[in-house]
Parts: structure tokens; sequence; C-alpha cells
């Protein structure tokens, strides 16, 4: 059984549905990437799954989150606060908005152990060093005190994920965990989030735009854009042989791929604002291979190997 | 190098800026003397006409105040910029003028860097007016040849930044750069806060702006691919120095400069068979304020050696085609494999 099953979720600002038809699922040690563009839906997505909405402007219109077997969506707001911090911990873009600047590293690792575990000061302050030391930050019991305005950027991201990792929860959710480092940074982060997962057997999701921290990190790709989910799968499948156009083109852009100095196949236009998303398939106006029949929406259907595809050119075709 | 004189040339610059403490000549106390950062130290490079130089590095590298230092933007401690063999002394206005005139600047963030409260078409006016680059009943027409240069509609003239969005208005922050008919731009991480399909959409308008104006380019950047995509030359930064320097092609292919080397190795690699390679750097940059001795590399180098803690400061020196601030002869690396 899966560790993550989401399955139809669906997430709305007022009457403008935002996200829709989310379907995915996360297996013990696997680490999931979340890619879009800016607005795709990826960051609403994953708060979506901790219940973490701004209420009454976001809520869930739709469909189930279910961790280990039990449904989220239904859970009450007490019910959830156990869930967060214990079985899923989430670490974000920027440390310095996540940690409190007038609390020690410390204490803000002890706090939840304190809290969810009802431990001893020594006890909560023993589990932080030993934290500390297991996301690599050096002389563990020296920097517990430290503020985390004592730390450089790579620290602070270290101190998160202690923080995100206090109570050994089994699934760590990323958004865009390595967006604000610098790439001998970035390098040191992802590692560190890789380690991790052969250590802890954590399952990640990581949220990013960055294609090449995919292909680094990830064991399976969901591609999302303007609110759907274009096209799951294992990574490698995805990379190799995208079976979605925006897949595709989103690859194919990558200053990487094209020789230097010609020009890059860009995607033309913009991506659509969120709430005013074309009819059918919601890519078709910026799609290369967009026909007649893209006004009509495609479903998530399987597209060869392992991978799912909302295309109607990428399902293999059917029999009779 | 190119044989053409270059429009460019910058030699020996020098920027510090005050980093808390007192200014105050004869006050000796430890402690409260002013502190600096030596946020550009004794950079020295040219770039010839039509060239795309690129300089990158990590945050606090100095690349961003390089650029600025060279429109005169900063003020400098010591060193010489010259412009079209003009030397630009950056308290003189009139020369400062005459740089400005032919020289502009893209920003990162296309909404922080226009007006919010003047429209597209007054945004793009205004620069022809100040430079009077046009008959003041000839703006009109000048701004929508500009708009459409950049690929936008001329009805975008009527908009406020706020209604586009960031592609088009980095679009405009492009169109107000090419107001001025400039020889050169500056153009400090102008792709970076942008989507990926976007980012190629400005980065092809800038190739093909380019190569048509022959324009040069100073392109400022900490992404390593759109630098190799874009720049024929590129120039490698660490903490306010300039640490490589060559063709990009050369540069990508054999890096001589361990801090390079391990730059390009940490790039992630969109190929999903390379296994993400183990980090190559131990730590982060030092804080500027507080520079180790030697050279500046050295605490976090897989390859320094002791004098590298103690003697002087490396200084470029050619080795082929490249010019590398190294005291070591490191054999070149191929690809980005392993260090050995």
């Amino acid at each position: 059984m899966s560790l993550l099953a989401v399955r139809d979720l669906a997430i709305a600002a007022g009457r403008h549905l935002l996200v829709e038809d989310i379907d995915l699922d996360l297996s013990e040690g696997e680490v999931l990437g979340l890619v879009g563009e800016s607005g795709s839906g990826k960051t609403i997505t994953c708060r979506a799954l901790m219940r973490l909405l701004p209420e009454g402007q976001l809520r869930i219109t739709r469909g189930s989150v279910a961790l280990n077997g039990r449904d989220l969506v239904p859970l009450s707001e007490a019910a959830m606060r156990k869930v967060r911090g214990v079985e899923v911990g989430m670490i974000f873009q920027n440390p310095n908005s996540h940690l409190d600047p007038v609390m020690r590293i410390g204490d803000q690792i002890a706090e939840s152990v304190r809290y969810h575990e009802g431990a001893s000061r020594a006890d909560a302050r023993k589990r932080a060093i030993d934290l500390l030391r297991q996301v690599g930050i050096p002389d563990p019991a020296g920097r517990i005190s430290a503020f985390p305005h004592e730390f450089s950027g790579g620290m602070r991201q270290r101190a998160m994920i202690a923080v995100a990792l206090a109570c050994r929860p089994r699934l760590l959710i990323a958004d865009e965990p390595t967006t604000a480092l610098d790439v001998t940074v970035q390098a040191q982060v992802l590692r560190l989030l890789l380690d991790l997962r052969d250590r802890l057997g954590l399952a990640i999701i990581l949220v990013t735009h960055n294609l090449g921290v995919v292909a680094q990190t990830c064991d399976s790709l969901a591609v999302m854009y303007a609110g759907r989910v274009m096209e799951r799968g294992p990574k490698r499948d995805l990379l190799r042989a995208p079976a979605h156009p925006y897949t595709e083109a989103l690859l194919k852009c990558q200053p990487g791929s094209a020789a230097p100095a010609a020009q890059l196949p860009a995607i033309p236009g913009q991506p659509p604002l969120a709430g005013v998303f074309p009819e059918g398939c919601r890519f078709h106006p910026r799609c290369p291979r967009a026909a007649g029949i893209c006004r009509e929406r495609p479903a998530l259907l399987p597209a060869g190997g392992k991978r799912l595809a909302a295309c109607h050119f990428a399902a293999p075709p059917r029999a009779a | 190098m190119t044989a053409a004189a270059p429009l460019l040339q910058v030699r020996d610059l020098e920027v510090r800026f005050r980093a808390g403490g007192i200014d105050l000549p004869g006050l000796n106390v430890p402690g409260f003397g002013a502190r600096y950062v030596n946020a550009v130290n004794r950079v020295s490079l040219s770039v010839a006409p039509g060239e795309t130089i690129g300089i990158v590095g990590e945050s606090g590298c100095g690349k961003s105040t390089l650029g600025r230092a060279i429109l005169g933007l900063v003020e400098t401690q010591g060193g010489e910029v010259r412009f079209a063999g003009d030397p630009v002394a950056p308290r003189d206005r009139t020369s400062i003028a005459r740089l400005r005139a032919r020289a502009a600047m893209i920003f990162q963030d296309p909404y922080a860097s226009l007006n919010p409260k003047l429209d597209i078409g007054e945004a793009i006016a205004e620069v022809l007016r100040v430079h009077g680059k046009a008959a003041p009943d000839a703006i009109a027409a000048r701004v929508a040849e500009l708009l459409r240069l950049v690929g936008l509609s001329p009805e975008l003239a009527r908009r406020k930044p706020h209604q586009l969005s960031g592609g088009q208005c980095q679009r405009v922050g492009i169109a107000r750069a090419l107001a001025i008919e400039p020889s050169l731009i500056i153009a400090d991480e102008c792709v970076a806060a942008l989507d990926v399909s976007i980012q190629a959409q400005i980065l092809n308008l800038l190739m093909e702006l380019q190569r048509r104006m022959s324009l040069s380019l100073v392109f400022i950047s900490h992404d390593l691919g759109v630098v190799r995509h874009l720049c024929r030359r590129v120039a490698v930064m660490y903490l306010g120095r300039i640490v490589e320097i060559g063709l990009t092609e050369d540069v990508f292919a054999a890096p001589r400069h361990p801090y390079t080397r391990a730059l390009l190795a940490a790039v992630p690699d969109i190929d999903p068979d390379r296994a993400l390679a183990p980090a190559q750097l131990r730590g982060e940059p030092p804080s500027p304020l507080d520079l180790p001795a030697g050279c500046p590399f050295h605490p976090r180098c897989p390859h320094a050696q002791e004098i590298c803690a103690r003697g002087v400061v490396p200084e470029l020196r050619r080795t082929g085609d490249i010019r590398v601030a190294c005291h070591f002869d490191l054999p070149p690396m191929t690809q980005q494999g392993e260090d050995p």
C-alpha cells in the first residue's frame, strides 16, 4: 500500500477552481518531484495535503488525501495538528520566514518534540543535538543555542530540515527547498535529502521548477500546468521520452538542450491566469499539436509504460 | 582576443562598501572603526563591440556590483573604466551622461524596475525624451516601434505594469534599454525571475537583438546553463575577484580553477541517468567582511596547500587560452567528471 494516495483532489478560491483532478501516489522511501511553472498550483496542492490552505480564501472542494490509509480531508483541526510534524514534516523555500528569529535553533527543534511526545527538557535537547548532527551542522552541541541569524543560508535550510524531522515523520514535503540557495550549497542540501531518504526511509515530495534538480533526485515525477497534472510516471520515462507535449516543450526550452547561441524552442504565449483557464485541455492554446479535439478535456490515461498523460494524442492506440 | 578596439575596458576596478563601524579619521578603538566589504577587488576585463560576456558566480561574489560600477551607479575606490576609449570619471556628470547615452541596464525584477504609476508607453517615452532620441511628435510612433521590436503589441502602451505578466514587463525593460540605441547593455540576472518557458523567449529576443544591432552585452547571471548558451566569453567571480576568464566553450569544457570546477559540477544535469554528483565543496563562501588570507577560495578548496593560505592572492595568469587565478596548474579536467 502506498504511504500517500491523493485522489481527485480539487481546490477552489470562491467559485474559481484553481487545482483539480490531482491524483498522486507515493511509497516509503520514494522521492516524487512535483514540477511546474509559477501559478501551476504545485504549492497550493502541497499546502492542501497538509490542510494548510489560507482559511476563508482557499478550500478543498473534492477528493481525498489518504496517508497510511486514513483520509486527512475530513479530519478536525485538532487531529490535523497531530498529523503535521508527527506524520508529515514540511520545509519551505525561505528558511528566514519559517524559523522564529528570536528563538534559539535548539528550542525550535525541541519544541515539537516536547509538544508532540511530551519529552523532558533534557531528552528534547538531546534529540535536537542529534538532529543537528544528522543534518550536517558542525559542532551541534554548541550550535543549538545559536539564533537563526547566526547561521548562513544553507545552515538555516539544514536547521529547518531538522525542525521538520524532529518527530520522525514518514513523509517530508519540500517546497522549493533549494531555490534560494547557490548551486554549490544546493548540491549539499539535495545530497542531505537523499541521505535522509536512504537512512530513514523517508518519502519526499519535492516541489521545484528546476528540471535539473528533478532529474538528479527524484524517482517519479508529476508535471503540473494550469492546475492539473499533465503527465506523471517514472522520472526516466518522462525525461527521456515525454508523452505530453507540455513536458516535451518544457524539456526542449532548457538552455542546456540546444546548441550554444541557437534559438531556443520557446513555448509561445504565456501560462493562463489562475481561474480563467481555457476550455478543454488547458495547454491547447500554446500547444504545437493542438487540434479540434483539444477543446474537449483529456483525462489522465495510461500512455505507455507506467506513465499517465492527459493528452488526446498521448494515449496508445486502442484496439478496435 | 578580438582585434577590434574594445568598446568597454575595465582595469583594476575596486568597489568598497562600508559595513558598520564609525568612519572617523584617527579613531583607533578596536571594534569601533569602520569595516569595509571589498565587493569588487581589482577586476579587469574588456568587451569588444558586438561581444557577449557572461559574469557568473554565487550570491555575494560582486557580479552585480561590478555591473553597476561599470555604469557609474556605485562609487568606485580604484581602477578605471573606459568606454569607447574615453575614461569614465564617476564624479564627472558629463562623462557619466555620455556613457549612459550609449550604455543601458536591464534589471532582474521586471516589476520593481518600472514605475507602477506610469503606463508602459509613458515609461518608454520618458527615456526617449530624457535622451532626446525622438522629436516630440515622433515619440508615439517610436514607442510603438520599440514595443514591436521586443515582441509586444503596441496596444499594450496604455497598460500599467501590474496589468502585464513578468515576461511582458521584462520585455518592456528591454525596450527601455533599447530606446537609447545603446552599444552596450548590462543585463543583471534579467531572466532569473522568469519561468523557463518565458526565459527561453527572452533569451531568444536578446540573442536576436544582439545580432541585429551588434550590441555588446554584459550578462550577469548565476545560471551557468543560460550563460553557456548566450555568451561567447565568461568570467567566473568569487568573493569580489575574477578567478577564471576565457572563451565559454573552453571554460566549460576544461575548467582550470578549482572553484569553476566545483561550480560546474554542482549544476544539476537534466540527464536522468547521471546520479547526483557528490557535493564538491564543503561549507559556504566566507563573509566578505572577513576575507581569509591568501587565496580567498582556499578554505573550501580541495587542492589547497600551505602556500594558498599564507601566500599572496594569486593573480590571473594565462594558461592556454584561459586566464586563471590559482597557484597551481591543475591538469585539465575533461567533462564534468570527478575531480581527481
